[in-house]
Formats: structure tokens, sequence, C-alpha cells
């Protein structure tokens, strides 16, 4: 992957999270403290300010500083596991092209880290339930098409779902897992703002 | 929002940049919004932090007899691991570092990283885990019990220990012993706001009160009517010591914690009720502590702490301490 895709991925990213700014604070503030959104865009704000630097290095070494960013930059519990995703998925992406089959391999590998560094579960009410119907809808998609932005549009739909489901969990990690029964009924703004990261990549892919 | 801030994104630093220039005990280092003593000692260092909005915690209790170090995340958010790490690097004299720890998913995260940090320098870390809440006991949820008030007095405790040369290791046991013997219960009359949102973290109707909440602006774990003073020490108290199973004859500290907007008039009202409630029992107060020691910002509210006062807790509670906000003289 060039270079200049990367920070142009990075780039709709940041856009579209500053643009859903207060709408993940809000979400957040439903069931949290209501700053995921605010703390999610200054780790991106970043990300696209050190994209600047990236000329040259391969996309493992573009991850590794994605992930060293978020984690300098974001704070919480959602920086963290962010951040170590993206440290974790690093050697994965050391490839010269990268096939739909790493990709779900990378998002696997995403999606085990985040678990056990937040001692959570698909279920729980959390990113996880975005990451895991995205992470599905890929696999299900890739059994009957080779076209990339076609099996990204599928996963970006299951996380949507993912997201959606997290509506009527009761949170069991988090912030939001003191509020027992009274957190259903609200959708977890970790789960969104993971919906709104591959769907910004999605947006950019198709406009290129 | 009405609030005496500049931009919300910069009310950290200039709240840190105004506190050490008040007090001379103190550093920053801006960067990695760290306040610290202006001068170390040596002994084993105390260090604690998390999300800012808790004033005067944590670093209100930087100084002689309690923290070397206070870590200040952003409002109701953690620090990161390097911030952390900052912290433990300036603060280590070579016999290791403790770090008072609230339990909080993204606390432990970013300390624990932090402490990964510190032992590949070769720099000697252990931690204390608070979790004194005990608003969500039984609950079947993974993250387990917050750390809320009762914090102040692992500061007290472990930081007189520090400054009495005591090891890392014999801090970390009896540090860990003073949590396992408190328990604490809070309600609140109204939300926060923070200077982010701008907006109040939750509605709530004028009769009503939020029982067992956090200290982040979260909602409790249950709402009802609001009711007298007393009926609200005996509601928090009774939380507290059914999860201590005191005994007559027993000592304990309590500590009446305002949660930022409370008038002490108030506070020393519930405090009032709490020695009732306790001199019924038979349990004695050994010390006592009333005011606003860790905040949600504005919130007004308050929670019952109490801690049964082993042997070895009364020495280091009652031993001198010379911090912004904790003194002891």
């Amino acid at each position: 992957m060039q270079v200049s895709t990367t920070q142009g991925i990075i780039a709709t990213i940041t856009k579209n999270l500053e643009t859903h700014k207060d709408e993940l604070d809000g979400l957040d503030r439903d069931i949290g403290d209501g700053d995921h959104g605010s703390n999610i865009v200054r780790g991106f704000e970043a990300v696209l300010e050190d994209s600047k630097t990236w000329e040259g290095l391969t996309l493992a070494a573009i991850m590794k500083k994605i992930g060293m960013t978020l984690l300098a930059k974001v704070g919480g519990a959602s920086g963290v596991l962010y951040a170590s995703a993206c440290l974790k998925i690093s050697p994965a992406l050391n490839k010269e092209t990268l096939s739909t089959a790493d990709f779900l391999n990378a998002i696997n590998i995403a999606m085990l880290e985040i678990a056990t560094k937040g001692k959570s579960a698909v279920g729980n009410k959390t990113m996880l339930d975005a990451m895991d119907g995205f992470s599905t809808a890929l696999a299900n998609k890739m059994q009957n098409s080779d076209n990339f932005l076609e099996i990204l549009a599928d996963g970006v739909a299951g996380a949507k779902e993912g997201a959606e489901r997290t509506k009527d969990m009761v949170a069991k990690s988090g912030r939001a897992s003191y509020l027992g029964e009274r957190s259903i009924g609200h959708v977890d703004a970790g789960a969104t703002s993971f919906c709104i990261i591959v769907g910004s990549i999605l947006e950019y892919l198709e406009n290129k | 929002m009405k609030k005496l801030i500049n931009n919300p994104e910069n009310v950290v630093k200039e709240m840190l940049q105004g506190l050490v220039l008040a007090n001379s005990h103190l550093q920053l280092f801006a960067e990695e919004s760290v306040i610290a003593r202006a001068n170390f000692t040596k002994k084993v260092g105390i260090i604690s932090g998390g999300g800012s909005g808790h004033e005067p915690a944590h670093a209100g209790y930087v100084g002689f007899g309690m923290l070397d170090a206070a870590v200040c995340g952003e409002v109701f958010t953690s620090p990161t691991p390097f911030q952390v790490y900052k912290a433990i690097e300036e603060v280590n004299q070579g016999d290791g570092v403790l770090l008072v720890i609230k339990n909080y998913t993204g606390d432990v995260l970013n300390f624990e990283m932090a402490m990964d940090m510190a032992r590949d320098n070769n720099i000697k870390v252990a931690s204390v885990l608070v979790d004194d809440d005990v608003a969500m006991e039984n609950s079947t949820y993974t993250v387990g019990k917050r750390g809320v008030a009762g914090t102040v007095l692992v500061h007290k405790i472990a930081g007189s220990l520090a400054e009495q040369g005591a090891s890392i290791e014999t801090i970390q046991k009896i540090a860990t012993d003073v949590v396992a013997n408190m328990a604490t219960m809070g309600l609140s009359l109204g939300a926060c706001m923070t200077p982010a949102s701008g907006k109040p973290s939750f509605d709530l109707p004028e009769n009503e009160m939020e029982v067992g909440l956090g200290i982040h602006g979260e909602p409790g774990i249950y709402r009802t009517k609001i009711a007298s003073a007393k009926d609200c020490a005996e509601l928090l108290m009774d939380k507290v010591l059914n999860h201590l199973k005191l005994n007559a004859g027993e000592e304990v500290c309590l500590l009446v914690n305002g949660l930022g907007a409370t008038p002490l008039m108030e506070l020393d009202i519930m405090n009032y009720e709490c020695h009732k409630i306790l001199a019924t029992k038979g349990i004695k107060v050994f010390k006592n502590l009333v005011g606003n020691y860790m905040t949600a910002l504005e919130m007004p509210g308050a929670s019952i702490t109490l801690l049964r006062m082993k042997a070895e807790f009364k020495e280091p509670l009652l031993a001198k301490a010379n911090t912004t906000f904790y003194k002891e003289v």
C-alpha cells in the first residue's frame, strides 16, 4: 500500500471523527463520562500531523507509529486499547502487498489483543462487538467475492450492525458496567468510533 | 456552561501552572502534566494519578508524608503510560517506586504499561490497586469495584511509611491491607459538567438523588427520592458497615468526603449523623476527616469512607504530613 493511501485514509478518519466528535461524546456521556469523542479526535489529529513524516516507511512501520502516537495522545482505556491493537498488528502487515485474508487476519489479531488487554469479550458492550461484526462480515463476503471494496463494504455494514447490537446489551466491561441494567438502551461509544474508522477507510478507497 | 476557564482543551495544563505558582514545595513537568516534590529524598517513591477533575486529588497530596508525584490526565481520562513513566523516572531514588492506582480499566492499563517500561529500565516498581467503592458489590461484572475517596487514606499511610524508611514490599503489603479494610459509598444530588462537553453528565429531577455513584459524573446504581441528612447517612453507612462487618469496640477512620459543590455545612451535618450511627454500634472514631478530598468537579453530593483501624495503620495515619491540601502537624 502506498504511503499516500495511508495518509489519505488517516485524513479521512480524522475528518469523520471530528464531524462525529460531539455525537461520540454524547454516547459516552449517556453511560460513561462523555469524552470518548474528544479523546479519540485528539489522538487522530496527532496521527494526522505525524503522517507528514511517513514518506518511505513500510505499512508495518507506519502502523507502529500510529500505535505509539495514539498511546501518547489519547489516554483512558480506549487509547491503550486502540494503540495496543495497532502495535500488535504491525508485524502482520510486514508484506509488499496485502491480501483480503491478511486484512482479516490483522483485524482478528487486533480483536484478540483488545479482548486480552481489556479483559473483555464480544457481548460485553464494547468496541469488540463492532469489530466482531466487521470481522464476521468480512469472512462471509470473502467466500463469494475477491473484490476488496465489496468485501470491505460488507464489513463496514457488519460493524454497524455489531455496534447497533450493543444497544440492547448490559455493559460488562469499562465504566458503563457500573450502571448495570441501566446501560441498556444506549449504543457503546467505542463500538461507534470503530465503525467511523472502518467506514472512513471504505470512503477513502471508494473515492480514490 | 458557566466555568472560569479559557480553552477547554487547556484546563489541566493551566490548572497545574497555577498550582505550582502557589506552592514552592512543588515542581511541574509541564510536558507530561506531572506534579512532583521540588526536592526528593532517599526513600521509596510514592506516585498516584489518574484523570483530572478530582481536585485536590491527587496533586494536592504531593508533599512530605504523602505522595512524591501525581500524574494528571485530561479531565476524567487516565494519563498515558508515557506520563506515568515520567513520574516514575523522576521520583525513583533507587529504593523503588510504589504506584497507588484507582481501579478503573483505563488507569490500570496505562499504569501497568508504565510499570513495564520502568522494569525494562531496571527501576523497581510495585502497585496497590484501590477499590473501596462498595456500591457495585456482588455485581458479576469483570471490572470490579471502583477506587474512590478512600484512596486518600492509602496515600497518607503509604506516604508516612515511606517517609519512615519502610521497604517497598512492606509499604505495598500494608497499603494493600488498608484497601482490604476500607469501604466507601456515595450519593449525589446533581450532575457535574466536564469542560470539554459543557453539558451536565445526567439529568436529575429536583426531588431525586443518585445513590452509589462514582467520581466521574456517571449516574449511580439507582435513583430515589431525596432524603434528610440523617436518612442519607444511614443509607450510606448501612452499606459500608455491612461490608466491613465491624464489631463493637473496634476503631475506625471516618472520612466524610464532599464531591465538589456541597458546602462544608452539609458535610459537617453528615459527619454528625455518622458519629451518632457509629456510637449506637459502639464503634469508636480514631480519626475523622471532613472535606472535599476526592471530588467530581462541581458535583453536589458526598461519600462516606470507613477504614478499620488495625494497629499498624495508626501511627502512619497520624504521622506528620505537609502537602498542599492534607496537613498533619
